[in-house]
């Protein structure tokens, strides 16, 4: 029995662990937070439509 | 703390926060176990296998003090109702775990060549058990809420369960600690109080990076997945939004 053989599969489990969860935390933020961004730009071209929406609604009553 | 509960001010702050602690731990990781493994010395009674001693006690502290963060931000979510201090209490959960699934493995791999066995029911390792196994209660109970529609991203005071698991899971805490002063335990005494240290200064050095390593990559993979949660509820409210105003 060699300390070599408790060691290195400590490190190796710890330092895996530690990677696995730093990358795995990045990949989600990047992705949940590119995603918030797209919804972002279409709920202000959402609301930009209903705002062009309400105006042309405005001037067909003021026409009448 | 009430400054920092507005989630945009919270997200400013955490925007330039989270890379330079996942960096900075990095690296001061890397070059802590880099002298645990190769530069200290060995010790005189177990030999080479006291290089596990600077990933176990990291693990071992982040695991307590996670677990600790957890029940502080679930007690501030139970009191003040502040919808950040429900996200963090469910983004510290999973890393505390990772940390005490880490300590309890580097500990059974440093059992045995020091004890000759890799588990034993001794009250430490008994208590860092069931230390996991609140979390993991902790965490089935915060994604059962999760699903009904409370906790991060919905109301609080729908989330109550998991918050209050994680107040009374704090008793296991000091029963972690003292336990070797309680009981007759094959796990040693603590060797670092505030006061004095028992370990030679070429031991204390990596032991100190890598802790202080640890503990900065485990902030910045907590503001990580707290961004994460702050950006899938923002993404749900503007879908819900966007739905309304085609209806």
């Amino acid at each position: 029995m060699t300390h070599a053989e408790f060691v290195y599969p400590a490190y190796a489990l710890t330092i895996a662990g530690l990677v696995g969860t730093v990358v795995w935390s990045l990949v989600a933020m990047r992705r949940a937070e590119g995603t918030a961004s797209i919804a972002a730009r279409r709920a202000e071209g959402t609301a930009g439509i209903a705002a062009r929406r309400a105006e042309g609604t405005a001037d067909k009553d003021r026409r009448r | 703390m009430h400054r920092f509960a507005n989630p945009a001010r919270f997200l400013r702050i955490a925007r330039v926060l989270t890379p330079l602690l996942t960096l900075v731990g990095v690296a001061v990781t890397a070059v802590g176990l880099w002298i645990g493994l190769f530069a200290s010395p060995p010790d005189y009674q177990q030999g080479e296998s006291v290089r596990i001693m600077y990933v176990h006690v990291p693990a071992a502290w982040l695991a307590s003090g996670g677990y600790f963060g957890v029940a502080l931000a679930s007690a501030v979510s139970l009191v003040w109702r502040h919808p950040l201090a429900s996200i963090a209490a469910r983004a510290i959960a999973p890393v505390g775990a990772l940390f005490t699934a880490i300590c309890l493995v580097t500990g059974s791999l440093w059992g045995k060549p020091t004890w000759g066995t890799y588990w034993v029911w001794d009250a430490r390792l008994t208590s860092m058990l069931v230390l996991l196994f609140l979390y993991l209660g902790y965490l089935a109970l915060a994604n059962a809420e999760d699903e009904r529609g409370g906790g991060s991203g919905g109301d609080p005071g729908q989330a109550k369960g998991a918050a209050i698991l994680a107040l009374v899971g704090v008793v296991n805490l000091p029963i972690i600690k003292f336990s070797v002063e309680w009981w007759h335990t094959l796990h040693q005494g603590p060797s670092i109080t505030l006061t004095k240290s028992t370990i030679d200064p070429a031991m204390l050095l990596p032991l100190l990076l890598s802790l202080g390593g640890f503990t900065l990559v485990f902030a910045g993979v907590v503001l990580m997945r707290m961004r994460t949660a702050l950006a899938r509820t923002r993404s749900v409210a503007r879908g819900r939004r966007l739905a309304e105003a085609y209806a």
